[in-house]
């Protein structure tokens, strides 16, 4: 089982603490990213502050659409914006210490001045792969393979 | 940021990490309301500024690696209005 958090200063809404490896960006290197749980979300996606932080994507390369493999448009409520899509593991320590790894993409979003502060999402190309429980008031969010 | 070659040590070093944004975000979100800020290791306000690209200018003519020299969090009082 795989433990998660509900973050007080931001909803509060479900997260749960993943490691990313992404070969463009990263090479051999994992580096922990918190994401938040989107079940609403196709594809999980890495947002500016996180490319900077813990990627360590520069500003102007994260705004520069050329040196992509492959850009894609997204959307959802809170509106549209590029992405580019990167081949990633994502891994996930067990509470017995295990680490579940899933092997995917990850978008990685372009800069622009609306996204700058969005969380990292975790999306159904990756909770595919969990059972899920959720539980606001009990402060629970295990996610658990299927 | 933490950065490793196994999964397991990146995870515990940015567990530790948000035990301390989530320790000391009352006193900076008075100080810094709706700002990136990023902090150094010991704990000491690096830089912050409400646009990200605008924070790493400043921590890089300071000679500090976004990445590796510190730590970075978007300080916000409207944490419960996303919309994705």
């Amino acid at each position: 089982m795989i433990t998660g958090f509900f973050e007080p200063s931001r909803g509060p809404h479900p997260y749960v603490l993943g490691a990313v490896r992404v070969p463009l960006l990263t090479r051999e290197q994992w580096v922990a990213i918190p994401f938040l749980i989107d079940t609403g979300a196709a594809q999980s996606c890495i947002h500016p502050l996180d490319s900077v932080r813990a990627l360590g994507v520069s500003p102007a390369r994260l705004t520069d659409t050329s040196g992509w493999p492959r850009v894609v448009p997204g959307g959802g409520v809170g509106g549209s914006a590029s992405y580019f899509e990167c081949p990633a593991q994502f891994g996930f320590v067990r509470t017995d210490g295990e680490i579940e790894v899933v092997t995917d993409v990850v978008w990685i979003g372009q800069l622009t001045t609306s996204n700058q502060a969005l969380p990292s999402l975790l999306g159904w190309n990756v909770l595919q792969h969990f059972r899920m429980q959720l539980d606001a008031k009990a402060q629970i969010v295990t996610l658990e393979r299927s | 940021m933490p950065t490793s070659v196994h999964p397991g040590s990146s995870l515990e070093e940015a567990a530790r990490l948000r035990r301390f944004w989530h320790d000391n975000y009352e006193q900076l979100l008075r100080q810094y309301p709706e700002q990136f800020v990023a902090v150094t290791r010991s704990g000491e306000v690096a830089a912050a500024d409400g646009d990200l690209v605008q924070l790493v200018e400043q921590l890089r003519e300071s000679g500090m690696d976004p990445q590796a020299d510190v730590a970075i969090e978007f300080i916000t009082a409207q944490g419960d209005s996303l919309l994705l």
